[in-house]
């Protein structure tokens, strides 16, 4: 069997990546452990959040799928921060953990020129470092152009529950055991890695009148502008908290869990801790917040947000039964946690292509992220740029002040990481910028260029922006009286000013401007920043032009008089592409980057 | 541009004839090239070699002790060398050009801490302070700079710098974790952090007149009418207080301007009638010379005439001075009439000094007066001050945007926003310790040193 491009492994990076090669034409093969386990969410029913939001619909503007069957399977739909500005705001959404699945399995299954594989890859076919196809358990080969390996958290995973193990690469699946070590010996660098979920409840079990209702926002905000699924019967969230009793319990058996007692050895999320974790962490704390999620529409199982734990089975359940509500909870799936093989990503070029091996390309939790958001945009990504290799066309890399995903590529390739990468908004510089709101006006044409965005969603995309460009004039001219405020003053002004809701200004409009709540919004928006934006300026051409200042590929610092010991290292082992990214790695100093600077200019 | 790789030389003392010179190599054959023509001990590191200088044919040219400093314990982190030779003006030349003929070549002005900079010797504000060690024309303002260069400065900006940074960071966590129970600020809390931050900041702009004092770059400047004896003023101050330093920076050529020596500061003193003005279309140019001297300076010395009645002229001049500083002095005491001199409504000072600058009475009074309006008798040595243009504009952009931050929390502006503003606060401060650079910033700095630093 001969393809283009073969993707090994089925999960949320996998999928993206799959669809991005099949829809652009080129003979895709999807190889997966499990059939019935394609885009399994393995740790909550949720997508999005704080900056997660932002990804998605990047990935959404860009002709991503997360977006979309997201907002087809969702059961509760709420914007994030709503109290802060928007450029902070992200959309999440709960959804039904079994229908995301099938939605996915079956968008993958009806894709022309994709091909759905079982099987286990044990090995690459690599000659002269190129990678050419991929072997399976089963002693078959496989060959392919490209192949993009996808594999989160199954290579040598192994679940801990309390001095339980089981090798697994997610509760009640095997892990891939072989591909690890093959990986190894080609000369990548593995890491090991942890991270842990909390038990499924049996929500038969459970008295919610104990605990704080959380329900969706009206209308659902959804993250496609494809979606057109109207309003529906949302289905609440609840927020709770656990007691010095759950805590006493717990301190009092921490030498079962898997986590205290040193049977871990991979580094876990700090921004995720297990509930050990945080009772011995913050020992003053007398409560720990929970957020109860449900698991679908026709299931009475819940998840139970921020109780993630390794220890054992009858521990967690004695523990949680200390909370009130809980008090004949049953589980249906105790907490536990994983460790999981990670290849450290500084072995990536941007487009996340390894620098070893040509044509071998990785995305997702094996190159150290956490989050289904995180995963999904590198399996984009890397499906993007093995495409725009096959074409023999320029790879597609975003830079910092582009997109979240850019600053997700560039952290890890830069900077690396030996602990769980999540996005958070404060990593981007140019965040006032990278906004939910404005994915389209950032994305869309790359999009669109590539394939990916079809014709009809562009057009749409285009008359909504023109008339919002119209609208934008028109607001610096056109006054409005708000009531509360003395004297009219310009629409424009009325949405700078940070005491004016926008709801307001959009209800005190005159009645001949015809616009959409979520149109005007988006406008009042790009207004409000604006100011803030061209401030920025300065410190973007600066940015803009310390990343144009490029590297060649095979430079060798080892030779360049003035840089410091510890930055010859650093450069040589993450060979940066430019200047911009040489001056972000830790350990290169503004002197180093001197240094570099007229070494390169002297060239 | 400079090439780090290089190898660089320069005499490193002045020209002129002294006792010794010193010329110095820093780069990786600083050892190589000196040892070529040098023909003595064995050179050890941090060790005192003596030894004779010989050319290409053999034949010696000075007696010299010799010192090599391994990489990196040396001022550039660079393997360096120096050679105390005799001085005057031929010597030093000769070895400088064996040194160029066996492959180093003449550094650029600065280019020695400039290196230091680059290998991370120094940061900025330690490198410029080895530039006001080298210039102080005071004790104190080689006093002030010998503080930046231990670091003082530095640390400073480090407490302000450390300051932004965790309140951003606080506010940050506000953001990526609103959904999570964690310890957030208050109104009133970030508010006193920003208060707190400004202080600081204001603190350190504060210390920038005492550097300038410090480095004379005080200016006063002599006004008044045509042949009130503002000449006179000029020269017998320098008569009894003339500074003995030499060379005056800037574009003086203009006028007559001299260094006078103020409670033991050198302070630059400009006679406003050495600009010319004796044809008619000069003399427009001279009226704007004068107000541009006017609103530059720190204080002037407005002069009158006491042998004759307040004119016209004198009235214009007052109203243009009244939103400067300045002390009124009323000349030719000598010749006044009996009755006293009469002021009028034009003058916001009603209490002039008498002076007699052509006997050279009320002298010893004017100079204590411009002392006091200097505030030079309150100059203290402060551990940590700004001694340049480039430090104080760097704080001043960072006070303007703490500033903006605080009345951006005044107006409930959201988190997002004013973490923006506050980044600009920590980038400028960056831009001051060099953390933040570009090359501009460096050439600009670096082209201020003069050879061989």
């Amino acid at each position: 069997m001969d393809f283009d491009l073969i993707i090994v492994g089925g999960g949320h990076a996998g999928c993206e990546a799959a669809l991005v090669g099949s829809r652009l034409g080129f003979n895709t093969a999807l190889i997966t452990l499990d059939k019935n386990r394609i885009s399994q969410m393995s740790c909550n029913p949720a997508v999005g959040g704080l900056a997660k939001g932002q990804l998605v619909r990047e990935i959404d503007a860009l002709g991503g799928e997360i977006g979309y069957c997201t907002d087809m399977t969702g059961i509760q739909f709420r914007v994030l921060n709503k109290s802060k500005g928007a450029a902070v705001r992200s959309h999440r959404a709960q959804v039904d953990r079994k229908r995301f699945r099938q939605f996915m399995t079956e968008t993958v299954n009806l894709q022309p020129k994709l091909t759905i594989i079982e099987g286990e890859v044990c090995k690459l076919l690599i000659q002269d470092k190129i990678c050419y196809g991929v072997g399976l358990v089963s002693r078959e080969t496989i060959n392919a152009k490209k192949v993009i390996l996808t594999s989160g958290t199954f290579l040598n995973g192994l679940i801990h529950i309390g001095e339980k193990k089981i090798p697994s690469g997610r509760m009640g699946e095997k892990p891939s055991t072989a591909l690890s070590s093959f990986l190894a010996d080609m000369g990548f660098e593995i890491g090991r890695l942890k991270t842990g979920t909390p038990p499924r409840l049996n929500g038969n079990t459970i008295d919610f009148s104990m605990f704080v209702v959380q329900e969706g926002d009206q209308p659902p905000p959804y993250f496609s502008n494809r979606s057109n699924r109207g309003n529906f019967n949302q289905i609440p969230c609840y927020l709770l908290y656990t007691n010095p009793s759950t805590h006493e319990i717990i301190l009092n058996n921490l030498q079962k869990s898997a986590l205290y007692s040193g049977r871990i050895n991979g580094i876990g999320p700090r921004y995720c801790p297990s509930i050990e974790d945080k009772v011995v962490r913050f020992k003053d704390k007398k409560r720990h917040q929970l957020f109860l999620e449900p698991e679908g529409s026709d299931t009475s199982e819940y998840y139970i947000n921020g109780f993630s734990s390794s220890l054992p089975e009858d521990i967690q359940l004695k523990a949680i039964r200390e909370v009130e509500g809980f008090t004949n909870v049953e589980f249906t799936q105790p907490g536990y946690a994983i460790e999981y093989d990670y290849l450290p990503p500084h072995q990536l070029k941007p487009t996340l292509e390894t620098k070893r091996i040509v044509g071998l390309y990785l995305a997702g939790q094996v190159n150290g992220t956490s989050g289904y958001e995180e995963a999904a945009a590198q399996g984009l990504m890397a499906g993007i740029n093995a495409v725009q290799k096959l074409r023999g066309e320029k790879p597609v890399v975003f830079d910092r002040s582009q997109a979240y995903i850019g600053v997700l590529i560039d952290d890890l390739v830069t900077k690396s990481t030996d602990e769980p990468y999540r996005m958070f908004t404060s990593r981007a510089e140019y965040r006032l910028y990278l906004r939910e709101d404005n994915a389209e006006d950032r994305l869309s044409q790359i999009g669109h260029q590539i394939g990916l965005v079809t014709d009809e969603t562009w057009d749409n995309f285009q008359k909504e922006k023109k008339l919002r460009q119209g609208l934008l004039r028109e607001f610096q001219k056109m006054k409005i009286k708000i009531p509360g405020i003395e004297k009219s003053i310009t629409v424009s002004e009325t949405a700078r000013r940070p005491d004016i809701d926008f709801y307001e200004i959009y209800k005190n409009l005159p009645s001949e401007v015809a616009v959409d709540f979520p149109v005007f919004e988006k406008v009042a928006i790009e207004i409000k920043y604006e100011g803030y934006l061209k401030r920025q300026e300065q410190q973007l051409q600066r940015f803009k032009k310390m990343e144009s200042m490029h590297i060649p590929e095979n430079f060798d610092y080892t030779e360049i008089r003035g840089l410091k010991k510890e930055a010859i290292e650093k450069l040589n082992r993450f060979k940066p592409n430019s200047l911009g990214q040489a001056s972000r790695i830790s350990g290169v100093s503004p002197g180093d980057i001197a240094v570099l600077m007229v070494h390169l200019r002297s060239r | 541009m400079y090439n780090p790789d290089d190898t660089i030389c320069a005499i490193s003392t002045p020209a002129g004839v002294g006792a010794l010179a010193i010329v110095r190599l820093s780069g990786r054959n600083s050892k190589n090239i000196s040892e070529k023509s040098f023909k003595g001990g064995k050179l050890e590191d941090k060790k005192a070699t003596f030894g004779n200088i010989i050319d290409s044919n053999g034949i010696i040219i000075d007696d010299v002790v010799m010192i090599w400093y391994k990489a990196p314990g040396s001022y550039t982190a660079e393997d360096m060398v120096e050679v105390i030779c005799h001085g005057g003006y031929t010597v030093s030349q000769q070895i400088l050009e064996l040194f160029c003929n066996a492959g180093a070549r003449l550094a650029q002005p600065g280019e020695f801490t400039l290196r230091a900079f680059l290998n991370g010797k120094l940061d900025l504000t330690e490198a410029e302070a080895v530039n006001s060690i080298i210039n102080a024309k005071t004790l104190m303002s080689k006093q002030l700079a010998t503080f930046n260069l231990e670091g003082k400065l530095k640390n400073k900006l480090d407490m302000i710098n450390s300051k932004l940074f965790e309140l951003i960071s606080v506010l940050e966590a506000e953001i990526d974790f609103s959904d999570e129970e964690i310890d957030k600020l208050n109104y009133n809390e970030i508010q006193d952090n920003l208060s707190d931050i400004q202080a600081r900041i204001e603190e350190l702009l504060s210390t920038y007149d005492i550097g300038r004092i410090a480095e004379g770059r005080a200016q006063i400047a002599i006004v008044g009418a045509p042949n009130v004896g503002k000449s006179s003023l000029f020269n017998a101050l320098l008569r009894s207080e003339r500074a003995i330093v030499t060379g005056i920076p800037g574009t003086t050529r203009d006028y007559l301007t001299e260094y006078v020596n103020i409670g033991g500061y050198p302070v630059i003193m400009t006679d406003t009638a050495g600009i010319r003005q004796s044809e008619q279309e000069i003399e427009i140019i001279g009226i704007n010379k004068s107000r541009e001297l006017i609103s530059n300076v720190d204080l002037c010395i407005f002069i009158l005439d006491a042998s004759r009645p307040v004119n016209d002229e004198d009235r214009e001049i007052a109203e243009y001075l009244n939103k400067y500083a300045h002390i009124l002095v009323v000349n030719k005491a000598d010749l006044m009439d009996k009755r006293g001199y009469k002021l009028n409504d034009n003058f916001s000072d009603r209490n002039p000094l008498y002076i007699s600058a052509l006997r050279r009475t009320g002298l010893d009074i004017l100079v204590k007066e411009i002392q006091k309006r200097l505030t030079i008798d309150l100059i203290e040595p402060v551990e940590g001050a700004l001694l340049s243009q480039r430090q104080y504009d760097c704080v001043q952009r960072t006070q303007k945007s703490v500033g903006n931050a605080i009345t951006a929390l005044a107006q409930n502006e959201s988190e997002e926003v004013i973490i923006s503003i506050l980044r600009e606060a920590l980038d400028h401060v960056g831009e001051l310790s060099g953390r933040i650079t570009s090359e501009e910033i460096l050439n600009n700095i670096f082209s201020k040193f003069c050879i061989g630093k």
